[in-house]
C-alpha cells in the first residue's frame, strides 16, 4: 500500500468539492434495523496494524494485526456488546472510530459520512499517496475529500463519545469538576460564558445524579463510582449520538457496577443512544446489550443478538467463554470448556481461522488450519465466522442453565 | 543471553548517538573559542612585524582560509593529534604537550576524591539509611546538605588558613615545593615518576600538596553520594524480598550488607561516575584556590588570556572525557542491573 | 458595705457571664451558618464558590503543615533574611554605593566599631559590601533561572509530546550543552563574550534550560500515555491546550522543587565565576570580594570570610526550601 508517493495531482486539489456534507458515498445496501432506520454507525472491514520495532535503529520490523477484517453496524438506540479475551482488538477499535490511531484500510462511516482516518489515500486512477505528505487530503470514490482530522472532528467528537475504563485516570487530576465537564462545552459547542457553562454543567451532574456542591471539587475527592459518573456527564456534554463504553464498570467495585449499569441503561433510555459496549464480562453484557459480537484475536469469532449469542451460540469459541463463566452448580461446573495454550501472538497469527491451535472442536474439521473461515448467516441477525461441519447446531451441557 | 546481543546493539546505538553530539560540542568549541578576542598572529611574531610576516603567519596558522574551511581543518586536526599552538602564555608551545604536562595533576586530584569520597559516601549513606531518622541520620543528612551548599573555594581558604597558617600542617598552594627539583619526566604521572625515579622525598611532598585541594573535593562529592546511597537504600529496604530475607532469619547485618547495599550501590555507580566525569572539568575552582597548577588552572589563565587554540584543547579533552565516562557508566550500569532491557 | 457589694455582685455577674456565653453560642452558630440563611438555592454559584474557597484554604493548609519542618522553617527565614538585605540594601548598608566602591585606604584594616566586619580592597566595607553583594546575587540569579524554566519547560514539553524527530533534534542539543562541565561553559562565553551582566543572566539561563527540558520531557512521556490526555482529545482539545493546560500542570512538581535548588545553585556559580575573576566588576559581588581578598588571606582573613559566609548561607538557605518543599509535594518521598 505504501507504494512511491507521488506529488498530488494539482487538478483534483483545485476541484475540491465545495459541498463537502453531501457527496455521494459508495456504501449502498445499508441495513436497516427493525424499524426501518439507518444505521448511526458502519464499520466497513476494518483493519488496524500496529507497527513493530525492533532491531539497531528501531526500525519496523512487522506489523501487530490489532484489527483484521471487522465490520458491524450499530442503531440508534441498541447496545452493541464487543465481547473477547484483554488484547483481542476490542478498545482498538473503539479507538478507531474516536480517530486515536490510524486505520490501515478499512472505512467508518458515521451515517453516511466516512470519518476515519486513512494512513493512505487512493486516486481515482489507482494511484496511492502517503497520507502524511498531502495533510488535510483524501480520496473517496471519484473525490478527494479533506481529511476529517480537519475539517469534521468537532461536530463529529459531539456526536461520538467515549467512556473510558478507569475512571481514576482519565480525569486530569489538576482540573475541577466543572472544568472537565466544561471542557467539551468550551471548545467543541464554543460556550464561551463561565456562568452559561456553570449551568450546563450542573444539568449533566444532575443527570448523572450528582450535586451543585460536586461542581467545584478536584477528582480525587470523589469515590470511583462518582467519578464514572462524571466521566459519563463528560462524555454527555455535547449530545452524542454514539457512545462508546470501554469497560466502563471493570475497574469498581461490584455494588457499584449495577448503579452505573442502570445508569446507562436510563440514559440510553432516556437520549435514544446508541451504546458500542466493550467488555470482557458477559453477565454485564447479558444485563445491557441488545446484539453481541464476539471478538478473538482481532477477528469477530461470532455476532448475534443476546438471545442468540447465549441461547444458540454457534463458535466453539463462544461456547468456551460461555462456559467459563462462574456457576453456581458443582455439576455444571465439571462440564466445562477449558481453552488448552496462550493467546498466539497477534504478531504472527496462526495460519486460517486463528483460533484452531485452542479450538476443542477441531477434530471435527479438517481444514481449520488452512483456510480462512467465511462468514456464515445462522439467520436473522446471527452470524458465525466458522468452518462449518454439516452437523446440527452444537449444544454443550448446561446451556440451558447458563441460557 | 538474549541480553548480551542486546548490549552489544545498545552500545553500538550510544556510540552512534555520540558522533552528533561531539559534532556540535565541537562546533559550539570552535565557534566560542575564535569569538575570543586574542589575536594569535600579532602575538606570536616579535614587535612590528612586517606585513609580509603577518601573512606568512596567517598561512601557516591557517587564519587566511574561510571558517568553514577552517572548522573542517579543526576537526582533522584534533584527531591527528596535532591541537595547535599556544600563543598568549607560552608562546609556540604545542596544545598537546601542556596538556599532556596538566592533566595528569588534576586526574590525580580527582582520583583521589572519587576513591575517598565514595568509600566514606557508600559507609554514611547506609548508615544513615539504617539508623533513618536517628541521630546519625540527622548528622550526615546535615552534613551532606552542607556539602552541597558550601563555595569550595570558601571552604578551601579556610583550609589554607587554619591548616597552613595557625597550624602549618600542609602546603598552601602549589602542586610542589618551591626548591623541589623534579627529575625529567617520563610518565607524565608524578606519583609513578617519583617512584621509577625512587624520590621518596618529592612524592610525600607532593602528597602533602594534594591533600587540601583533595580533602576539598572529596567533601562536596561526599554530599552526592550519601544523599544517593541513603535514598536508594532506603527504597531497597522495603521490598519484600528484604523481608523475606529477615522472615527466614538472616542477621540483620548480612541483610544490609548481602542483600540490600549490593542492589541499592546500582544507582550510586552513575552518581559516581557522574562525580568523576564532573570532577575532571569541575576542579577548576579548587586549583584556583589552591593554586594547583591543573588543567582547570591551565583553562582559567587560557580564557583570561584568550588563548584559543589552548582552551579549545582542553575544552575537548574535558568534554569527550565527560561523555565517554557517562557512556561507560551507562554501560556499567546495564551489565550489573539485569533487569535493564534495551 | 463591704459585705453588702459582695452579696449584691456575684449575681448579676453570674447571669451576664451566661448570657454572654449563650450569645456567643447563638453569634458563632449564626456566622457558621450564615451562608445557608442568606443565600438562596438560586446563588447557587457563590455557595460553592464559598465552599471551594474553604476547601482550597484546607488543602493550602495542609500543604503548609507539610512545609513546618524546622529546616525548612529555617531555610524560609534565611531567604526571607537575604531578600530583605537585597530590597532594602541601601537603608540597611552603614555606607552608600558610592563609599563602597570608592578608593578609600587603609585597605585591609581590621575590625572596628566603625568596620564591624574589617575593611576589604581600597579600604571598603565588608559589612556594607555583603549587604549589597545580596543584591547582586538575587538580580542575576533570578531572571537566570525563570530564563532557565520558561524555555526549558516549553522545550521539554514540545520534545515530550510530539516525539519522533522532534524530540531527537531537542534531546541531541541538550545533550550537547550537557556535555560541557557547566562552570568552564560560562568561562568560556565570558571569555567570548565579556563579563556584562546581561551576558552573565544569559548565560546561567542557558546553562540551565537543558536540564529542565530534560526534567520535563522524562514527566510528559509518563503523562501523555494516561488516559485522561486521551480523554483531553476525544473532546476536542487542541495540541497545544492539551500540552499546557492537562500535562503541565501534573509535570509541574519537580521543576518547582529543582526551582528552588537551582537558585542555589546558579548563586553558587555566580560566584564561582567572579570568584575566579570573570564576574562583571562593576558590581559589588562576594565571590569577586573572595577573590580580590585572597591574596591577604593570612593578613586580613575576614574580608574573604564574610563574602563567603553569605554565598554560603544564600546557597544553603535555597537548598533547605528545595528540600522541604520535595518533602511537602510528595510526602511518599519524604526521608528518601
Amino acid at each position: 500500500m505504501d507504494a512511491a508517493a507521488e506529488k498530488l495531482p494539482t487538478d483534483l486539489v483545485e476541484n475540491l468539492p465545495t459541498d463537502i456534507e453531501n457527496l455521494p458515498t459508495n456504501i449502498e445496501n445499508l441495513p436497516t434495523n427493525s424499524k426501518g432506520e439507518l444505521p448511526v454507525l458502519s464499520v466497513r472491514n476494518l483493519h488496524v496494524y500496529y507497527p513493530v520495532q525492533g532491531g539497531l535503529f528501531k526500525r519496523k520490523v512487522g506489523d501487530v494485526r490489532a484489527v483484521n477484517d471487522v465490520s458491524f453496524d450499530l442503531f440508534k438506540g441498541e447496545t452493541l456488546g464487543l465481547v473477547g479475551e484483554s488484547g483481542c482488538g476490542k478498545t482498538t477499535i473503539a479507538k478507531a472510530i474516536l480517530n486515536l490511531v490510524r486505520t490501515h484500510s478499512g472505512e467508518i462511516y458515521y451515517g453516511k459520512k466516512r470519518i476515519d482516518d486513512p494512513g493512505t489515500i487512493v486516486i481515482p486512477n489507482e494511484k496511492t499517496f502517503k497520507i502524511g505528505r498531502y495533510r488535510g487530503y483524501y480520496a473517496h470514490g471519484n473525490y478527494i475529500f479533506q481529511r476529517i482530522t480537519d475539517r469534521f472532528t468537532k461536530d463529529l467528537r459531539q456526536k461520538i463519545q467515549i467512556v473510558f475504563q478507569d475512571p481514576d485516570s482519565s480525569l486530569n487530576p489538576r482540573m475541577k469538576i466543572v472544568d472537565i465537564i466544561g471542557e467539551p462545552l468550551r471548545i467543541l459547542k464554543g460556550i464561551k460564558k463561565k456562568s452559561e457553562i456553570r449551568r450546563r454543567v450542573l444539568e449533566l451532574l444532575e443527570i448523572v445524579s450528582l450535586k451543585v456542591e460536586h461542581l467545584d471539587r478536584f477528582p480525587h475527592e470523589f469515590s470511583g463510582g462518582q467519578k464514572q459518573r462524571i466521566v459519563i456527564a463528560r462524555a454527555l456534554a455535547c449530545d452524542p449520538e454514539v457512545l462508546i463504553l470501554d469497560e466502563p464498570t471493570s475497574a469498581l467495585d461490584v455494588s457499584v457496577q449495577a448503579q452505573i449499569l442502570n445508569l446507562l441503561i436510563d440514559l440510553q433510555r432516556r437520549f435514544n443512544l446508541a451504546f458500542l459496549f466493550i467488555t470482557h464480562d458477559l453477565s454485564v453484557i447479558q444485563h445491557i446489550g441488545t446484539r453481541i459480537a464476539v471478538m478473538y484475536l482481532g477477528k469477530f469469532a461470532e455476532i448475534g443478538t443476546v438471545d442468540d449469542i447465549f441461547h444458540a451460540p454457534n463458535h466453539p469459541y463462544t461456547k468456551a467463554l460461555l462456559s467459563a463463566r462462574p456457576m453456581f452448580d458443582a455439576e455444571l461446573r465439571k462440564n466445562r470448556i477449558i481453552l488448552e495454550g496462550e493467546i498466539p501472538s497477534p504478531q504472527h497469527p496462526p495460519p486460517g481461522c486463528a483460533f484452531h491451535p485452542r479450538c476443542q472442536e477441531k477434530g471435527d474439521h479438517s481444514t481449520c488450519n488452512l483456510e480462512e473461515p467465511e462468514r456464515i448467516h445462522l439467520g436473522g441477525d446471527h452470524y458465525t465466522w466458522c468452518v462449518p461441519t454439516g452437523t446440527s447446531p452444537k449444544t454443550f451441557k448446561g446451556q440451558e442453565v447458563i441460557s | 543471553m538474549v541480553n548480551k546481543m542486546g548490549l552489544i546493539q545498545y552500545i553500538f546505538r550510544r556510540l552512534l548517538v555520540l558522533i552528533p553530539v561531539m559534532l556540535g560540542v565541537l562546533a559550539i568549541t570552535f565557534i566560542l573559542t575564535r569569538l575570543m578576542p586574542g589575536d594569535p598572529v600579532a602575538a606570536l611574531l616579535p614587535h612590528n612585524p612586517t606585513p609580509e610576516m603577518i601573512a606568512a603567519k596567517q598561512h601557516e596558522l591557517g587564519l587566511d582560509q574561510p571558517m568553514i574551511v577552517q572548522f573542517f581543518k579543526y576537526f582533522g586536526d584534533l584527531f591527528t593529534g596535532n591541537w595547535g599552538v599556544s600563543f598568549a602564555i607560552y608562546p609556540n608551545a604545542p596544545v598537546w604537550d601542556l596538556i599532556q604536562e596538566v592533566f595528569p595533576r588534576t586526574l590525580d586530584l580527582a582520583l583521589l576524591a572519587v576513591l575517598f569520597s565514595s568509600i566514606i559516601g557508600i559507609k554514611t549513606g547506609k548508615i544513615s539509611a539504617v539508623h533513618r531518622n536517628k541521630s546519625q541520620d540527622t548528622f550526615f543528612r546535615g552534613s551532606a546538605l552542607m556539602g552541597v551548599a558550601i563555595p569550595i573555594f570558601w571552604m578551601g581558604l579556610i583550609l589554607q588558613f587554619v591548616f597552613a597558617h595557625i597550624f602549618p600542617i600542609f602546603p598552601g598552594s602549589g602542586y610542589r615545593a618551591a626548591t623541589a627539583d623534579d627529575p625529567t619526566p617520563i610518565t607524565y604521572f608524578r606519583v609513578i615518576d617519583f617512584i621509577i625515579y625512587g624520590r621518596w622525598d618529592l612524592l610525600w611532598d607532593y602528597i602533602l600538596h594534594l591533600a587540601l585541594p583533595a580533602f576539598c573535593l572529596t567533601f562536596i562529592t561526599i554530599a552526592s553520594i550519601t544523599r544517593q546511597t541513603r535514598s536508594s537504600m532506603l527504597e531497597v529496604l522495603q521490598l519484600d524480598y528484604i523481608r523475606t530475607a529477615r522472615a527466614k532469619g538472616c542477621a540483620e547485618n548480612v541483610v544490609i550488607k548481602k542483600h540490600a547495599l549490593k542492589n541499592a550501590l546500582i544507582p550510586t555507580i552513575t552518581v559516581i561516575g557522574m562525580n568523576f566525569a564532573g570532577l575532571l572539568g569541575g576542579a577548576v575552582l579548587t586549583e584556583f584556590t589552591f593554586n594547583f597548577y591543573g588543567m582547570g588552572m591551565l583553562l582559567i589563565m587560557a580564557i583570561g588570556q584568550s588563548d584559543y587554540f589552548l582552551v579549545s584543547g582542553i575544552i575537548f579533552v574535558i568534554t569527550i572525557l565527560f561523555v565517554i565516562i557517562n557512556l561507560v557508566v551507562d554501560i556499567i550500569y546495564g551489565i550489573v542491573d539485569p533487569r535493564i532491557r534495551y | 458595705m463591704n459585705e453588702t457589694n459582695v452579696e449584691v455582685n456575684p449575681v448579676p455577674e453570674a447571669k451576664l457571664e451566661v448570657r454572654k456565653s449563650t450569645l456567643k453560642r447563638i453569634f458563632s452558630w449564626t456566622i457558621r451558618n450564615l451562608k445557608f440563611m442568606l443565600i438562596p438555592m438560586s446563588r447557587i454559584k457563590d455557595l460553592s464558590a464559598r465552599q471551594f474557597e474553604f476547601e482550597k484554604i484546607k488543602s493550602k493548609r495542609n500543604f503548609l503543615q507539610r512545609l513546618r519542618s524546622p529546616l525548612t522553617i529555617l531555610g524560609i527565614g534565611l531567604i526571607f533574611f537575604i531578600v530583605t538585605l537585597a530590597v532594602f540594601a541601601p537603608w540597611l548598608s552603614p555606607y552608600t554605593f558610592k563609599q563602597l566602591t570608592a578608593f578609600l585606604s587603609p585597605a585591609y584594616g581590621p575590625m572596628s566599631p566603625a568596620h564591624p566586619f574589617g575593611t576589604g580592597e581600597s579600604g571598603r566595607d565588608i559589612l556594607g559590601r555583603c549587604i549589597y553583594g545580596a543584591r547582586s546575587s538575587l538580580t542575576i540569579a533570578l531572571p537566570a533561572i525563570l530564563i532557565s524554566v520558561i524555555t526549558g519547560v516549553i522545550f521539554g514539553i514540545i520534545a515530550g509530546y510530539y516525539g519522533r524527530w522532534i524530540d531527537t533534534l531537542i534531546m541531541r542539543i541538550t545533550d550537547v550543552l550537557l556535555a560541557f562541565p557547566p562552570l568552564i561553559f560560562a568561562l568560556v562565553l565570558v571569555g567570548a563574550f565579556g563579563p556584562k551582566i546581561e551576558m552573565i543572566i544569559a548565560i546561567y539561563g542557558l546553562l540551565g534550560a537543558p536540564f529542565y527540558a530534560r526534567l520535563v520531557r522524562g514527566s510528559v512521556l509518563q503523562a501523555k500515555e494516561l488516559p485522561y490526555v486521551e480523554a483531553a482529545r476525544v473532546m476536542g482539545a487542541s495540541n497545544w491546550r492539551i500540552m499546557f493546560r492537562h500535562i503541565l500542570p501534573n509535570c509541574i512538581s519537580p521543576v518547582i522543587i529543582s526551582f528552588s535548588f537551582d537558585i542555589g545553585g546558579i548563586i553558587l556559580g555566580l560566584a564561582g565565576l567572579s570568584f575566579l575573576g570573570f564576574g562583571d566588576q562593576r558590581l559589588i559581588e562576594w565571590g569577586n570580594d573572595i577573590n580580590k581578598g585572597r591574596f591577604y588571606l593570612y593578613a586580613a582573613p575576614w574580608a574573604s570570610f564574610f563574602p563567603g559566609l553569605m554565598i554560603f548561607i544564600t546557597v544553603l538557605a535555597f537548598m533547605l526550601v528545595g528540600d522541604g518543599l520535595r518533602d511537602a509535594f510528595d510526602p511518599r518521598l519524604k526521608n528518601l
